[in-house]
């Protein structure tokens, strides 16, 4: 399946390579030592507040493109959005990237994208509607489009009438973003709710997945069920890899990233997970697993 | 079935109390009771905030152990949840509802610790303009800094503190990211001025230096 829905994207600017959420507490050891990684992820809501964190960011600008994920936005909450927030984000944006105006130089190779989680909220039409104003006030606000990350849940309402890929289609279609595909995720939620991973993954439109992401997870018993947690603190399960595996057959090689958010081990334990997504990454470019082909 | 904000609006209560929620008759079971989901949710909750409480004060945290913070931190959350995006900015009122916290009332020093660590938070988070590096100022021999123009940066903070932090503070480990401020804070402070620096710490200026 293949829509066109991608098309107010600009080239993608993060490197179709394997690159690392950069943490606070790897900071100084990336900076004195930069990690062999094609690129860094950071999330926003770090560096708003200026200062010294900016310039740590600007430090790591000048070696690697740097990829924006914001987790402070909630797309899914009715009512308005914080602008406030979203101003910061957007000026956080042009800061780290002052070269960065698509809708001046379009063929412009700008080294940083924006992303974001999608809402845990009901899937209907009264919640899609929600979600594709906020998308299109962010992308006014920022001025070119974002992507947005399929969440991890532990719950499913009752009165949701719309498939969580279908949902990404529709705000897709709706709002011209991308989307940043977490592969984990798709793992976790399609385990905790008896879905079907490989199904998900080939209904979610190819042309408009610009990212990936990869994260451990863990597993609670809980009554004798079994549920998956995705708390980003360990390696990246083999069945998740697997999946990987399958994600690339079907998009070709796609910017990945290697998240650790709790128990973060050493700085090389990122980089070897990172290694490891990008020898997937090169046997899918040589096997032509390209979108376009 | 709720509308959008109502049942957004059950859910955040549902995060913040122990009671049954609504949420619970419209959350599918499927081999889960719907109460233990949105538990999970609680949880994931609390660790998320409380993670970044231990972050913003680690000192007040080793002065009463992992447990005991998580659990004022946890009480802290109930009665202060937050109210905008920036995990980071989550924490102003801590230091008071430490001071309030009849379990820790044996530790009259612990609300200045928080309010130290607080202050620090804050300079380190807020917009401003580079600091003069070292050998600036070598550019304007002759002239000296009395002729420069100096001006308190956005996110100088004064802490005034009743009680001395520096038997509170000496357990901090090296290189940590206040490790300069845990260094220079002497037993007959009564006012601390903070302004941020570095990657590797911050600057505390005892009141001496600041007169």
């Amino acid at each position: 399946m293949s829509e066109k829905t991608g098309s107010q994207i600009s080239p993608q600017p993060i490197p179709a390579t394997a690159g690392i959420g950069l943490r606070q507490p790897h900071y100084r050891v990336a900076r004195d030592e930069p990690p062999a990684v094609g690129w860094l992820e950071v999330h926003s809501e770090n560096f708003l507040g200026g200062g010294a964190a900016l310039r740590i960011l600007e430090g790591f600008r000048r070696d690697y493109p740097v990829s924006l994920h914001g987790v402070g936005l909630s797309l899914g909450t009715a009512g308005p959005l914080d602008r406030a927030h979203l101003g910061r984000v957007a000026d956080l944006a042009r800061e780290s990237s002052p070269a960065w105006s698509p809708s001046i130089c379009p063929g412009a190779s700008p080294a940083a994208s924006i992303s974001t989680t999608c809402c845990r909220c009901p899937l209907t039409e009264e919640a899609l509607a929600v979600v594709a104003a906020h998308v299109g006030e962010m992308q006014d606000a920022l001025g070119r489009a974002i992507l947005v990350e399929n969440p991890s849940t532990y719950l499913e309402y009752s009165h949701s009438t719309i498939g969580e890929p279908e949902f990404l289609t529709e705000l897709v279609r709706r709002t011209g973003c991308g989307l940043l595909l977490d592969v984990n995720n798709v793992f976790v939620s399609a385990g905790n709710h008896g879905h079907d991973a490989a199904a998900y993954l080939a209904a979610v439109p190819a042309d408009a997945v610009h990212e990936i992401h990869l994260a451990g997870h863990s597993t609670r018993d809980i009554d004798g069920a079994l549920l998956r947690i995705d708390d980003h603190g360990s390696a990246v399960a083999d069945p998740v890899w697997a999946l990987y595996d399958a994600a690339l057959a079907r998009l070709g090689p796609v910017p990945t990233l290697i998240e650790w958010d709790s128990a973060i081990p050493a700085l090389a334990v990122l980089v070897d997970e990172a290694i490891k997504a990008g020898g997937r990454l090169a046997t899918a470019a040589e096997r032509g697993d390209a979108r376009a082909a | 079935m709720l509308a959008l904000p109502e049942l957004q609006r059950a859910f955040a209560a549902a995060i913040l109390t122990e009671e049954a929620t609504p949420l619970a008759g419209i959350v599918k079971a499927n081999g889960i009771a719907a109460e233990r989901r949105i538990q999970v949710y609680r949880n994931n909750s609390l660790i998320t905030l409380g993670e970044a409480l231990k972050a913003t004060f680690p000192v007040v945290c080793r002065l009463v152990d992992e447990r005991f913070f998580d659990y004022a931190a946890r009480s802290f959350i109930r009665a202060h949840p937050p109210r905008q995006p920036r995990l980071a900015e989550y924490g102003d009122g801590f230091a008071d509802f430490i001071g309030g916290f009849a379990p820790a009332q044996s530790l009259p020093y612990l609300a200045d610790v928080a309010r130290l660590e607080w202050a620090i938070n804050v300079a380190l988070s807020r917009a401003g303009p580079r600091a003069a590096a070292a050998g600036d100022d070598r550019r304007d021999s002759g002239r000296g800094l009395s002729r420069a123009d100096l001006r308190p940066r956005p996110g100088l903070r004064r802490a005034a503190l009743a009680l001395s932090g520096r038997r509170a503070v000496a357990g901090q480990p090296a290189g940590s990211r206040r490790q300069a401020a845990s260094r220079s804070v002497p037993a007959n402070a009564a006012c601390w001025s903070i302004a941020s620096m570095t990657t590797s710490g911050c600057s505390v200026f005892p009141p001496a230096s600041m007169r």
